[in-house]
């Protein structure tokens, strides 16, 4: 080898060096006695050393001193003429040592010698790496698919053969890994079709769509499927496809339900005109929406929380912002009450705005809230009908208590009235009488018979006068006192009554019929005296009948029940009616029916004043029915309250 | 025996006159002094204005009207009860009215009997006279 003229080595004309200048490996040419004399340029990127330094015996000292003796056996199989191989390691440009294979074969000439040696020499080393680094970027790669449930598929263009992975087998519900002639129409849901496939690629070939893939159960599910075109077709189109899939059905499902509930959120807030409006509480930063801006009338969407206040109409500031302040020291959840304010519009009205704060707080609670969510509303309206109310109410208030002055001084006066009726009228009366008995007493015996009728005469209407009195008084105590709220058992005083009527006259014969469990809220006192006034005037005025009968029972009524009285008695002239209720006047004469006329005067009073109403109807020597409402216990509770206020 | 009085508070003449009439009617003997309105009776009893020279005793019973011009019954009751020594004396009331509240504010205020004077005269005669032999003949003035 070394007795050789080394060759030219760069001559650009051979080709075979040019070529093999270009290997992406390290080669080398040598001499037929193995003396290098070229190496390509992977060589000197490999060693890092210039060209000339790897010529002749360069590339043997790159060797391990460790594999020096491999030197002498190279030789030999160089003396061989064959092609040989050999595992070396070989100093790298950063000095550590790669293990390489180097492969060497004998270039022969036209006469059968062997012109030059051509080797190679790969580093073994590094293609392992490379090869392992595949490898495990494959199972990221895998995981990754994996974890993500990415499927991946292929499709050839233009017979649409479809390779799917399991994963993407599994989203499109396929029923095998490859489908010839795939039909992606048949499967995607009609109203995502055409925008999937109207989808254009970027530079790169790729576009993504979303639409949803029916599967065999009938079921459509959202898919993401992530397109890549390859090559390109005769008709313009890819010759392949490949790409991902994903199954985003419980995204698309997410996404719905939020969308669906903004939409309800912003009709709901249309509806109730309401604006709304976050902050946090730190920087103290409000981003209100339209209508809250609006509501506040501030100048523009975000405000600071002084900008804000400023809006506030000046009398209602500093009440405002405690009331705030206080809603915020306040920890924990709460209902929280509304802030109520004033807020001047630019055309200079004052509207009512009451704005709610809604507190949330950050993960870490240290019981400070972290935001907070406002809602603001237009309470304009409802603050005037407030206002009005009240005023109605006050004014309202105002003539009650004047009327229910008027009426208890009426009372009153009738009370005293009353009471000085009973009083002067009954003394010249009890004169008048007094002395009629002691003239006749004293004086009887020397006067002539015709005097003592006189005598009696003033005796009997001083009698009258008096009863008259007692009438009237009866009249007035009849109604008199608190009314008191009993549960009354109407059949049983009706029973009662009846049964003392028949003792007192025992030779009547009268048939009464009483309806069970006829019952009523008043007052026991009263409408035991009304029933004994209805129940005494049936028992008298039947007094004629050899069959008297008297019934008592309930009509249903709207609201509640008619309490009926009714005999068979001698009745009335309905043309007379308007006079039933008035006192001391009497449809019958005292021959035919004694009587001060003052029994059905005290049933409509206490019928009134329960609140009820009464109605009698008769027909001549037929009979007669009196009828009477009682309030329902609610309506009785409400005149009490209203008779409490009088007294 | 010792000397019996009763006093009559009674504004009304004519009352007054069947009243007297009564009392002799039911045969009671003791003398009867008639005052005509509430001051009168209490300047009576305590011997006070007109009745400061009234010898010290006491009447045995008093009829005492409700209805009286210047003091009431009611008035003249409470102090007769009020002072120790009248505390004790027997006081019937009487009025024309029927009311109840008169009759329990009558006994509430310390009135032994309360008898209402109905327009008969007769019965009045009679409780009159029942009345006036009780308190007279069984009890003991103090």
């Amino acid at each position: 080898m070394a007795n050789e003229t080394p060759p030219n080595a760069l001559s650009p004309a051979d080709s075979t060096q040019l070529s093999i200048d270009l290997l992406p490996t390290m080669a080398w040419t040598a001499t037929p006695t193995g003396y290098v004399d070229f190496v390509n340029r992977q060589c000197c990127v490999f060693t890092g050393l210039p060209r000339e330094s790897l010529l002749g015996v360069g590339m043997v000292e790159c060797m391990h001193p460790d594999d020096r003796a491999l030197r002498h056996k190279i030789r030999t199989r160089f003396a061989e003429l064959r092609p040989f191989e050999y595992d070396s390691r070989m100093r790298r440009h950063d000095g550590e040592y790669a293990r390489c294979l180097t492969r060497v074969a004998p270039i022969w000439d036209s006469a059968g010698n062997v012109s030059k040696w051509i080797g190679t020499t790969v580093d073994i080393e590094s293609i392992r790496r490379a090869t392992d680094e595949a490898k495990l970027q494959e199972e990221h790669l895998q995981l990754a698919l994996e974890s993500a449930d990415v499927g991946i598929w292929r499709l050839k263009l233009p017979d649409y053969d479809l390779t799917v992975d399991e994963r993407t087998r599994r989203h499109l519900d396929l029923d095998r890994n490859v489908i010839i002639g795939y039909k992606p129409q048949d499967i995607i849901h009609p109203q995502d079709f055409a925008k999937s496939a109207s989808q254009i690629p970027d530079a790169n070939g790729r576009f993504v769509t979303e639409h949803r893939v029916k599967h065999r159960d009938g079921t459509y599910r959202w898919q993401a499927i992530h397109w890549r075109g390859w090559g390109e077709g005769d008709d313009g189109m890819p010759s392949l496809i490949t790409g991902t899939s994903m199954d985003v059905t419980p995204r698309k499902e997410a996404e719905a339900e939020r969308d669906e509930l903004g939409r309800r959120y912003r009709i709901a807030l249309n509806a109730a005109e309401l604006g709304t409006w976050t902050s946090e509480v730190e920087g103290g930063v409000m981003h209100l929406d339209e209508r809250a801006r609006d509501h506040l009338n501030a100048a523009q969407t975000d405000v600071t929380f002084d900008q804000c206040l400023g809006c506030v109409h000046e009398p209602d500031r500093e009440r405002t912002y405690q009331e705030v302040r206080r809603q915020l020291s306040e920890s924990g959840l709460g209902n929280r009450a509304n802030i109520e304010f004033r807020v001047r519009r630019a055309d200079g009205e004052l509207r009512w705005i009451s704005s709610q704060l809604h507190l949330t707080f950050a993960e870490s609670d240290n019981g400070q809230a972290a935001r907070i969510i406002g809602v603001t509303r237009d309470i304009t309206e409802s603050k005037q009908a407030e206002e009005k109310v009240k005023r109605l109410n006050v004014d309202l208030e105002r003539r009650v208590q004047q009327r229910t002055a008027e009426l208890t001084a009426a009372n009153q006066e009738l009370e005293s009235f009353a009471y000085a009726v009973s009083h002067d009228l009954r003394a010249p009366l009890r004169a008048m009488w007094g002395f009629c008995d002691a003239l006749i007493e004293d004086y009887g015996h020397s006067l002539p018979p015709e005097a003592h009728g006189y005598l009696q005469q003033v005796i009997d209407g001083s009698r009258h006068l008096g009863e008259i009195i007692e009438g009237l008084l009866t009249l007035s105590r009849s109604t008199r006192g608190t009314l008191r709220r009993d549960s009354i058992d109407l059949s049983k005083i009706a029973e009662k009554a009846l049964r003392e009527l028949a003792l007192v006259e025992p030779d009547r014969r009268v048939t009464w019929s009483i309806e069970p469990g006829l019952r009523a809220q008043g007052d026991s006192r009263m409408i035991d005296a009304a029933m004994r006034n209805l129940l005494g005037n049936a028992w008298k005025y039947t007094a004629h009948r050899p069959n008297a009968i008297i019934r008592v029972y309930s009509e249903r009524i709207d609201g509640g029940s008619l309490f009926c009285v009714e005999d068979n008695g001698a009745g009335f002239s309905m043309e007379h009616a308007e006079k039933l209720f008035q006192p001391f006047q009497r449809l019958h004469r005292q021959d035919e029916f004694s009587g001060l006329g003052i029994g059905l005067a005290t049933v409509e009073r206490i019928i009134n004043r329960h609140g009820g109403k009464v109605s009698g109807a008769g027909v001549p020597d037929r009979g007669a029915v009196f009828r009477f409402t009682l309030p329902s216990p609610n309506e009785l509770a409400a005149n009490a309250i209203e008779q409490e206020r009088q007294t | 025996m010792i000397k019996r009085t009763v006093l009559l508070v009674e504004d009304n003449p004519q009352d007054e006159l069947l009243i007297l009439r009564a009392l002799r009617k039911a045969n009671i003997s003791a003398a009867i002094d008639v005052v005509r309105d509430g001051q009168q009776a209490v300047d009576y009893l305590f011997r006070t204005g007109e009745y400061s020279q009234r010898a010290e005793e006491l009447p045995s019973l008093v009829l005492l009207d409700i209805n009286l011009p210047k003091l009431s019954g009611f008035d003249v009751l409470k102090r007769v009860r009020a002072e120790p020594n009248t505390q004790l004396l027997p006081v019937v009331m009487f009025t024309s009215s029927d009311e109840a509240n008169d009759r329990l504010r009558a006994y509430s205020t310390g009135a032994n009997s309360f008898v209402s004077k109905p327009l008969e005269f007769a019965e009045f005669i009679a409780s009159a006279g029942v009345l006036g032999a009780y308190w007279l003949s069984t009890n003991i003035p103090p």
